[in-house]
């Protein structure tokens, strides 16, 4: 390093900021600053067409007390939940199936990512095309291998398995891939030095790729947390939140306050409970990863 | 004996392998299929999953109808424009936080990682407020800046961790030579990030294109996007069917596309935003 470069370095003491500023104002402008405005907006009487006005904390105390949040809460839960697992038990069983050898394996993992790359809403117009109780596949397939002996309309009679049927196929490449990855950071000469020692492949798996594999699936577990916590498109074209508030997620109840009664200053308030919701998972996550790469460090 | 293990073995794989391509193929092969037969034969008893009658009528009247074709125009422009904001002014962020060290370094970076989590309705309410107060509701404008916001971070994160890899040899030589800073960048560190580059406008241009919450909330007539259209299915009368799946497969194919030709980066692209730090 010459004196020229180290002057140089000094001089730039501005460079980085000046490369941050457009990304920062942005971020500022349509992120940090709504942000305020819904800290805002969430302690006003704020509805369409009517004054704005300060109300304190009110919109909390209506949160704390409205039965449909609950009924709500239960809703998310039951939708959270019921997505997760599921879509980290096929993730693990579709990992583990792409991570054999076998010929054709990278096809496969192409066709794979496919449901990924798919629209939330174009998955819920075709979810909604199978689940159809006349003219869907999925009720012909199950009447025809004999499953069934007559038509179920799906998304009335089972509204919350559906949405997660629906829901899962979409979200199920990425944690395939976050565990996938995991998989194939692992080194194989544990796997051989337990064959050696007499290991079965259930053995193995146990004792080796699942300890090992802990950090990893954690973090899609959360990721898939915060994800399912979002999901907007496809309960507005599969449910609605219906019937009768069976499938109304709290991510919906949002829009449902804000954008339908338009009551803008409840809904920031739901908004928030859900922001200090995936807050705390994001924290739980940052640890993780923390960890993680401390693991890989060492 | 080994051999036929081996056999056993790749059977079982491939029996699984056939399970897995019936589940992720199977509905978007019958929404294809629906899509090209006219509406009598998507309610005729028995089902038929092959269609009798091939017809691409229902893709001509998409591509004719105007609302329609307006709304896939308004997608592409806010697709583009937004991949491009976001890869100019991502790439300039992520290279301040790969090759310099400054005050507030750590708590800028962990403030662009929480924007990705915020809820979407935490930013969309007051979003809407204010566009609303200032006339920005219904423009291209509101979504491209609301759009190049959400991908930031990720575009950011992925091209930060691409730079922080590359040597700073090259760099320091140009610079040597007369170079400024921002010459160094653009003439040799973005040509050698092609790859990170690739992922964040991929990653980027199918969220815009996919995003249905904001283009529904933001968004009336003329600035409407393909998701908003073809999530408006209840027709006056009835429900023209073919035309609703065959509208959905014009939305489902940029995305797929891009999705697959780009699938080796976007591979590492999406595990490496997750597993490194």
């Amino acid at each position: 390093m010459g004196i020229g470069y180290t002057r140089r370095r000094l001089q730039a003491r501005a460079t980085p900021f000046l490369l941050l500023l457009p990304a920062l104002a942005l971020l500022t402008a349509v992120a940090g600053y709504p942000l305020v405005g819904a800290a805002r907006i969430s302690l006003l009487q704020l509805r369409i067409n009517t004054p704005e006005k300060f109300v304190g904390l009110e919109n909390y105390r209506r949160l704390l007390s409205d039965p449909q949040m609950l009924q709500s809460l239960g809703v998310t839960t039951v939708f959270v939940l019921g997505s997760v697992t599921a879509a980290i038990f096929l993730a693990y069983l579709l990992a583990l199936l792409l991570y054999q050898d076998f010929p054709g394996r990278r096809i496969v993992r192409t066709i794979v990512l496919i449901p990924w790359a798919l629209a939330p809403v174009v998955n819920g117009i075709m979810w909604k095309s199978m689940y159809a109780p006349n003219f869907g596949p999925l009720n012909d397939v199950l009447n025809r291998i004999g499953v069934l002996s007559q038509s179920v309309n799906w998304l009335i009679d089972y509204p919350m398995a559906s949405l997660i049927l629906a829901y899962v196929w979409k979200v199920l490449p990425f944690p395939t891939l976050i565990i996938l990855a995991g998989l194939e950071g692992i080194p194989h000469e544990l796997y051989e030095a337990a064959e050696v020692d007499g290991a079965g492949s259930l053995t193995r798996f146990r004792r080796i790729t699942l300890p090992l594999q802990r950090t990893v699936t954690l973090l899609a577990v959360i990721l898939m947390l915060v994800d399912a916590l979002h999901a907007f498109a496809v309960v507005d074209i599969l449910t609605r939140g219906g019937p009768a508030d069976r499938t109304m997620v709290l991510n919906y109840a949002i829009f449902r306050t804000a954008f339908r009664y338009l009551d803008f200053g409840y809904g920031a308030a739901m908004a928030f409970a859900l922001t200090a919701l995936v807050l705390v998972l994001t924290f739980v996550y940052l640890r993780a990863q923390s960890e993680a790469a401390l693991a890989t460090a060492r | 004996m080994r051999r036929v293990r081996r056999a056993v073995k790749l059977t079982v794989i491939y029996a699984a392998v056939a399970v897995v391509l019936v589940w992720a193929l199977f509905p978007i092969l019958w929404i294809a299929s629906s899509s090209i037969r006219p509406q009598y034969e998507i309610v005729a008893t028995p089902l038929r999953y092959l269609p009798q009658t091939i017809t691409f009528q229902s893709y001509r009247s998409a591509f004719t109808d105007p609302a329609f074709m307006r709304s896939l125009r308004n997608t592409v422009a806010v697709a583009s424009l937004t991949t491009l904001l976001a890869l100019a002014t991502g790439a300039l962020a992520a290279y301040a936080f790969a090759r310099f060290d400054f005050a507030l370094k750590r708590p800028l970076f962990l403030g662009v990682f929480l924007i990705r989590m915020i809820p979407a309705f935490t930013l969309a309410i007051p979003l809407f407020v204010t566009m609303r107060t200032y006339g920005l509701i219904d423009t291209i404008a509101a979504l491209v800046l609301t759009h190049t916001t959400l991908v930031l971070p990720v575009s950011i994160l992925i091209m930060r961790t691409f730079f922080e890899n590359l040597p700073t040899a090259y760099e320091e030589a140009a610079m040597m030579d007369g170079a400024t800073r921002l010459q160094a960048m653009t003439r040799i560190v973005l040509p050698l990030s092609t790859p990170a580059l690739m992922v964040a406008a991929v990653l980027s241009m199918i969220s815009s294109w996919n995003d249905y919450l904001f283009a529904l909330l933001f968004t009336l007539s003329k600035a409407r996007t393909i998701m908003v259209a073809i999530a408006d299915v209840e027709g006056a009368f009835y429900v023209d069917y073919p035309l609703i799946v065959a509208r959905g497969m014009i939305a489902l194919i940029p995305p797929v596309i891009a999705a697959l030709a780009f699938q080796r980066y976007l591979v590492r692209g999406l595990t490496g935003g997750a597993l490194t730090q």
